[in-house]
């Protein structure tokens, strides 16, 4: 089997196991603590609202989601939904390919970085 | 004798072209890894094994940069697996213990990893890959942000792969209470010897890629860990 299609099976696996666990997400979340970085400096860290992002689009609430944390909720959007069709695809007899690191990418991945920080001090998360 | 086929009525058509090969892996450098040159069994998982934990600049030179997920996987499954093994072990012996210690709103880090000895024994493997192809992900959207993939030919297979490998630094969890933290920071050492050969990246880049999510990730846990640890190291002396 190529590459590209066992990727394609490891990715549809890992959204299949992702959107099996969410009716336990709460559980999960309860085991974990308040945000240290916040309590010590008063502003969000940068990951501050994913658990919250994770158990809205565990609900199927995206929007919530998005408000809680854009680039945490758009992650989970892409792992699951993004295998699922991954999945759909190696079913099918094809593969995916990740994308090439051109600058363009890396600029934008950066600016997604700061830009989600800045929202998540903005709205007080 | 002609080799042209007869042609007219009643000629038979000429047989199918062969179907083409299967796809096979592309050769792997001096020999390969034994895992992935040999038979998936326990002599080529325990060489490999040792090679890494050894002599992992050689390991890594050895290691093919694309090709295939499944052994990768495999190997990285059965290492990580006895890792959590040990910590669930360790966490069911020491765990009561060091929560009596821990301040009650850090506590949930302990939790967090925590679950049932059979539960996490069980569902192990499964939670494993899961963290593998996360974590491979996660790294690699780090190596895309410093510039440590323009020369890289592998590009996501090869981080997977780096991931999937240095997933032997799991071993340091037979070590109680200490031994996660070495293996965190083992197998950080292992993905930065790794990335410059996997990715034709420099040391810099790579260790930049490595600590990046560290650094956006993790700044919680690493604040917790730290609370968590002056008051274990303040009730350790009084």
């Amino acid at each position: 089997m190529k590459p590209g299609r066992q990727l394609a099976f490891l990715w549809g696996g890992a959204a299949l196991v992702c959107a099996a666990a969410a009716p336990w997400a709460p559980a999960l979340a309860r085991g974990l603590p308040p945000c240290p970085f916040r309590a010590l400096l008063g502003i969000p860290c940068l990951t501050c609202g994913s658990t919250r992002a994770f158990l809205a689009l565990a609900r199927f609430d995206v929007g919530a989601a998005l408000s809680w944390n854009p680039l945490a909720a758009a992650a989970g959007i892409l792992l699951v939904a993004g295998g699922l069709v991954a999945l759909g695809a190696a079913l099918a007899g094809l593969g995916v390919e990740t994308p090439r690191p051109t600058p363009a990418l890396r600029a934008a991945l950066a600016l997604a970085l700061a830009a989600n920080w800045v929202f998540l001090v903005a709205a007080g998360r | 004798m002609s080799s042209v086929p007869p042609q007219g009525p009643g000629a038979v058509p000429p047989p199918p072209p062969p179907p083409p090969p299967p796809y096979a892996p592309p050769p792997a450098a001096a020999g390969g890894l034994p895992w992935e040159a040999q038979a998936i069994g326990p002599e080529s998982f325990f060489e490999t094994a040792k090679l890494f934990i050894t002599a992992p600049d050689q390991a890594w030179r050895l290691t093919r940069e694309t090709g295939d997920y499944m052994r990768p996987l495999l190997f990285g499954v059965i290492v990580g697996w006895v890792g959590l093994v040990f910590r669930a072990v360790w966490g069911t012996i020491f765990g009561a213990g060091l929560m009596r210690m821990i301040p009650a709103q850090y506590a949930g880090f302990t939790r967090f990893g925590g679950g049932s000895l059979v539960g996490q024994v069980i569902l192990g493997p499964l939670l494993v890959a899961i963290a593998l192809f996360v974590g491979a992900a996660i790294l690699h959207v780090s190596f895309m942000v410093v510039g440590a993939l323009s020369s890289s030919r592998s590009q996501f297979e090869g981080t997977f792969r780096l991931v999937c490998y240095a997933s032997v630094a799991n071993v340091a969890n037979v070590v109680p209470l200490l031994g996660g933290l070495v293996a965190g920071v083992w197998a950080a050492y292992l993905i930065v010897v790794g990335a410059q050969q996997l990715h034709k990246t420099t040391s810099g880049k790579a260790l930049f890629g490595v600590l990046l999510p560290t650094i956006v990730c993790c700044v919680c846990a690493i604040l917790g860990m730290a609370f968590a640890g002056a008051a274990l190291f303040s009730a350790f002396r009084h």
